[in-house]
C-alpha cells in the first residue's frame, strides 16, 4: 500500500474503479485462454456435418448441446443413437438405415428450442461434452460449495467482528444463493415433488430479501427498509402460496414476480447507493465499481461476444463471483476497521488508566509527605520536651547556681557532664531508637564504662535476650537511658559502688527485664521514698518507667547494695531482621 | 620507639586536650597539630603512625583527608576521628571512608592516650557503636537491596561477629563464643573493614555525609 501514492477524490475513485475493471478482465482472459478450446464446432453442426461425417476415417461420435433429458438421434447411413445431456455418444455406420433427414427426438419431453446436434470425431465430440458438462453442472457445483462454504465461514466468523451485522446478513445471502443455484438446476430432478416449485421460488424470493437487506445493512442499517424488505418477502410468499393452493401455472406468474422484485431491488440498491455516497464515499465508490464491472460483462455478452458456439464463455458468468468477493473484501475491511478502533478505545482506556495511576500517586504521594510533615513536626515537638526535660533543665540550674556562686568547681563539672551525657543520650536513641536494644545497651556501656572506670568502678554488662532482640521506640528508649543514666549516677554518688552490672535478658509475656544492679552501701527503700536526694532520685526513676509503660522495682537493704528492675513490654522487632 | 601522632583540630581548646592526652602517654609522641585541611595534607607525607582529627574543618571535610589518606596506600596509618557526640552518621561516614575508630571529645585526656595507643596495636578495633552502626548500614542496605549491587557481601561469620561485638563482648570473649582464636578476630574484622570500603553504597553514604557537612 505504501508504495502507491495516496490518491483522494475523483482520482481515487478512478482508481478503484478502473482497478476492478482490469482485475475482472484479466481474470476473464486468463480463464478463457485456459480453458478455451481451439476452433469452433461450428462444422460439425447437423444437419450439415453429415457430409464431412461420412468421410470420417476414425470412431465417430454425436453430442447435442442443451439437453434436458436423453433424446433419440437418427442419421441416415448411422445407427439411431441415445444422446445425454453433456455426454457424447459413439456412432455406428449402418449401411441399411435409410432417408432423407436426420432429427433428434428428446424422450421424455420436448426438446429446448436451444438444442443443437453436432456429430464428428469422437475426441473433438468429448471435449465438447466435457465443456458442457463443466458449464452447466460441475460450475453449478462449484458455485454452490462456495457459496455455502463462505457463507458458513462468515457466519462462524461471526463473533471476530462482533456479530457485524453485514457479515451475518451476508453470510445467510451466500448460503441462500447457494441453495438457489442447487434448487434451479438439479431440484427439479431430485425433488420431484408436487411442492417443489414453492420451495424453490420461495428460496429465491428470500434470497432477494437478503440481497436487499445485505444492501440495508452496507448502507448504514435502517429498520425500517429491512422491515420492508421482509414485508415485500412475505407478501411474494403469500401470492406464490396462494397460486399453489389455487393450483394455477407458476409459469404465468414469476415472470411478473421477477420483473417487480428485481426492479424494486435493483431501485433500492440504487437509492441506497446514492444515499451511501454522501455518508460513506469510500464503500461507495468500491459498490459502483463492482457494479460497473456487472454492467461491463453483461454489455460485453450482448455486444461483443460472438454468438455462441458451443465454446464461450459468458463474462457475466464471472460477474457474481467477483461480486462475492468485493463484499468479502468489504467485510474484511470493515473487521479491520472494528480491530483498529477496538485497539484504539484499548490504548484509549490504557492511557486512561495511566493517568488515573499518576493522579493516584500523586496524591497518595501528597498525603504521604503531608503524613510525613505531620510525624516530622511531632518528632521535633517530642525533641523539644525531650531537651527541655533533660539537658535544658540541667543546663538552666547549672546556670543559675553559677550565677549565684553557689557551686564548687566539680559540681560545675558533674552538672555539665550530666548534660553532655543526656545530649548523647538523645543522639543515641534517635540513632539506636527500633534497632535492636541489646546493641542500644552495649553502646550506653560502652559510653559509661571508661569514666567509671577512671573512677575506680567496673561497669559490666551481660545480654541474654536472642538475637534478634526486641526494640524501643525512641521515646522509650530515651526514657531507659535516662533511667539508667539516673540509677549509675545514684550508686556512684550515694552508694559509694564499687562495681555496677548490668544486665538484660527476656521476662514473662515478653517482657524485656533490664537489671542494674550495684554492689553499694544500699539503702531501705520504704524510708528513702519522700526523703530528699535519693528520694527524688527514685521518684524520677519511676517517672521515667512509668514513660516506657514499664515497671520498676526496686530491691535494696542497707549494705547489701541496690538493684534495679526494669520490666519494659515490648513488641518484638523481628521484622527489620527477616 | 614512639608513635607519631598528627592532631588536626581547629578548635584550640580541644586540639590542647587531646595534645595533653597524646603527651601523657608513653607510646605516643606528637608530631604536629594541623587546624585545617590544607595544614594537615601538607603532613600527609610524613611518617605519621595515627592521625587524630576532627571532621569539620574550616577548609573542608576530615573525610576528605581519610580519603586522602588511605588513597596513598603503602604504610597505612591508623586514623581516629574527633566526635561531640559520636552519633551514627558521623562515625559511620569516617568508617566507611577508613577511619579506624573514634573518639569523644569530653573524654578525660588519659583516656585519650589509651585508647589512641589501643588503637595502634589493634587492641580493641570495632568498638560495639562502630559494631552497631555498621549492622544497621547492613540492614538498611538489605532492606533496600537493588539486584544490581554487587557490593561484597559480608560472611555469615562476619555477621555473627558483628553480633556479638555489637552485644559488648570483648574480642577474647566473642572468640571464645565464635570458638576461634583472638588472633583471627582481628582478621575478621581487617576483612569487615575491607568489605564496606569498596561497597558502592558505603561510597554514597560516605559522599552524602560529606557534601552534607561541606554545606554547613
Amino acid at each position: 500500500m505504501s508504495l502507491l501514492p495516496r490518491l483522494t477524490g475523483w482520482r481515487r475513485a478512478l482508481a478503484i474503479i478502473l482497478g476492478a475493471q482490469l482485475l475482472f478482465w484479466g481474470a476473464y482472459a486468463l480463464i478463457v485462454a485456459g480453458l478455451q478450446p481451439a476452433g469452433t464446432l461450428e462444422r460439425y453442426r447437423l444437419p450439415a456435418a453429415r457430409v464431412l461425417l461420412a468421410s470420417e476415417q476414425g470412431k465417430s461420435s454425436a453430442f447435442a448441446a442443451g439437453l434436458s433429458g436423453p433424446a433419440l438421434l437418427r442419421i441416415p447411413g448411422w445407427q439411431p443413437v441415445i444422446l445425454y445431456p453433456a455426454r457424447a455418444s459413439l456412432l455406428m455406420r449402418d449401411e441399411a438405415a435409410t432417408g432423407i433427414g436426420w432429427s433428434l427426438a428428446c424422450l421424455e419431453s420436448s426438446c429446448p428450442k436451444a438444442v443443437t446436434a453436432y456429430a464428428g470425431p469422437f475426441d473433438r465430440m468429448n471435449k465438447a461434452a466435457d465443456w458442457e458438462k463443466f458449464q452447466r453442472f460441475d460450475m453449478v457445483w462449484l458455485v454452490v460449495a462456495t457459496e455455502l462454504m463462505m457463507g458458513a465461514a462468515l457466519l462462524v466468523l461471526l463473533p471476530v467482528n462482533r456479530f457485524s451485522r453485514l457479515q451475518g446478513v451476508t453470510g445467510l445471502l451466500l448460503i441462500l444463493v447457494g441453495i438457489d443455484a442447487w434448487l434451479t438446476t438439479f431440484g427439479a430432478e431430485s425433488l420431484p415433488y408436487v411442492w417443489f416449485p414453492l420451495l424453490r421460488y420461495g428460496t429465491e424470493y428470500l434470497m432477494l430479501a437478503m440481497a436487499a437487506l445485505s444492501v440495508n445493512a452496507f448502507v448504514d442499517w435502517r429498520p425500517r427498509e429491512a422491515w420492508a424488505a421482509c414485508g415485500c418477502f412475505i407478501a411474494v410468499f403469500v401470492i406464490l402460496l396462494a397460486t399453489m393452493i389455487a393450483g394455477a401455472n407458476f409459469a404465468t406468474i414469476v415472470p411478473w414476480l421477477d420483473a417487480m422484485t428485481l426492479t424494486l431491488l435493483l431501485g433500492y440498491g440504487v437509492v441506497a447507493l446514492l444515499r451511501m455516497g454522501r455518508t460513506a464515499p469510500g464503500p461507495a465508490i468500491r459498490v459502483l465499481a463492482i457494479l460497473l464491472v456487472a454492467l461491463a460483462s453483461i454489455a460485453f455478452d450482448l455486444f461483443l461476444l460472438p454468438p455462441p458456439t458451443g465454446f464461450a464463455l459468458q463474462a457475466s458468468v464471472l460477474a457474481p463471483p467477483l461480486t462475492m468477493f468485493g463484499i468479502l473484501f468489504e467485510i474484511a475491511l470493515q473487521g479491520h476497521r472494528l480491530n483498529q478502533e477496538a485497539e484504539e478505545a484499548r490504548s484509549d482506556l490504557e492511557r486512561q488508566v495511566l493517568e488515573q495511576d499518576a493522579s493516584l500517586l500523586r496524591s497518595s504521594q501528597l498525603l504521604r509527605h503531608q503524613e510525613r510533615l505531620i510525624a516530622i513536626d511531632a518528632e521535633r515537638q517530642r525533641l523539644l520536651r525531650d531537651m527541655h526535660d533533660g539537658v535544658g533543665g540541667v543546663l538552666t540550674h547549672l546556670l543559675l547556681d553559677v550565677r549565684e556562686n553557689r557551686l564548687t568547681e566539680p559540681e560545675i563539672e558533674q552538672g555539665l557532664q550530666f548534660a553532655v551525657d543526656d545530649l548523647r543520650n538523645m543522639a543515641s536513641a534517635i540513632d539506636a531508637g527500633n534497632e535492636p536494644i541489646d546493641e542500644a545497651l552495649a553502646m550506653f556501656r560502652e559510653r559509661m564504662a571508661g569514666r567509671l572506670a577512671r573512677s575506680g568502678i567496673a561497669m559490666d554488662y551481660r545480654c541474654m535476650l536472642p538475637i534478634p532482640a526486641p526494640s524501643l521506640d525512641v521515646r522509650r528508649l530515651l526514657s531507659l537511658y535516662r533511667l539508667l543514666q539516673e540509677g549509675i549516677a545514684n550508686a556512684v554518688r550515694h552508694a559509694s559502688a564499687t562495681r555496677i552490672d548490668l544486665a538484660v535478658k527476656l521476662g514473662d509475656d515478653g517482657v524485656i527485664l533490664v537489671i542494674l544492679s550495684d554492689d553499694g552501701t544500699g539503702f531501705e527503700p520504704t524510708s528513702a521514698i519522700g526523703a530528699a536526694g535519693e528520694g527524688r532520685g527514685l521518684a524520677n526513676m519511676r517517672r521515667r518507667a512509668d514513660q516506657m509503660g514499664g515497671r520498676i522495682e526496686i530491691e535494696s537493704a542497707p549494705g547489701r547494695g541496690t538493684q534495679l528492675i526494669l520490666a519494659i513490654p515490648t513488641v518484638v522487632a523481628a521484622r527489620r531482621k527477616g | 620507639m614512639k608513635a607519631n601522632v598528627v592532631i588536626v583540630e581547629d578548635d584550640p581548646l580541644v586540639a590542647a586536650h587531646v595534645e595533653r592526652g597524646v603527651a601523657a602517654h608513653d607510646g605516643l609522641s606528637l608530631l604536629a597539630t594541623a587546624g585545617t585541611l590544607a595544614g594537615a595534607r601538607a603532613l600527609i607525607d610524613r611518617n605519621v603512625d595515627l592521625f587524630i582529627l576532627d571532621l569539620g574543618l574550616p577548609d573542608g571535610s576530615g573525610i576528605e583527608l581519610i580519603e586522602e589518606i588511605r588513597a596513598r596506600g603503602g604504610l597505612e596509618p591508623k586514623i581516629l576521628v574527633l566526635s561531640v557526640l559520636g552519633d551514627q552518621d558521623t562515625v559511620l561516614a569516617a568508617v566507611l571512608a577508613g577511619a579506624d575508630g573514634y573518639l569523644l571529645k569530653d573524654i578525660d585526656s588519659l583516656d585519650i592516650g589509651q585508647q589512641a595507643a589501643d588503637a595502634l596495636t589493634g587492641g580493641a578495633p570495632l568498638s560495639p557503636s562502630i559494631a552497631a552502626y555498621v549492622l544497621r548500614h547492613l540492614r538498611r542496605q538489605r532492606d533496600d537491596a537493588k539486584p544490581d549491587d554487587a557490593d561484597p557481601p559480608l560472611s555469615p561469620r562476619e555477621i555473627e561477629l558483628l553480633q556479638l561485638l555489637a552485644r559488648g563482648y570483648s574480642n577474647r570473649q566473642a572468640a571464645a563464643e565464635l570458638e576461634i582464636s583472638p588472633h583471627t578476630i582481628g582478621d575478621h574484622v581487617k576483612s569487615i573493614y575491607r568489605k564496606l570500603r569498596v561497597s558502592n553504597r558505603g561510597e554514597a553514604m560516605v559522599r552524602a555525609f560529606r557534601s552534607g557537612l561541606l554545606r554547613l
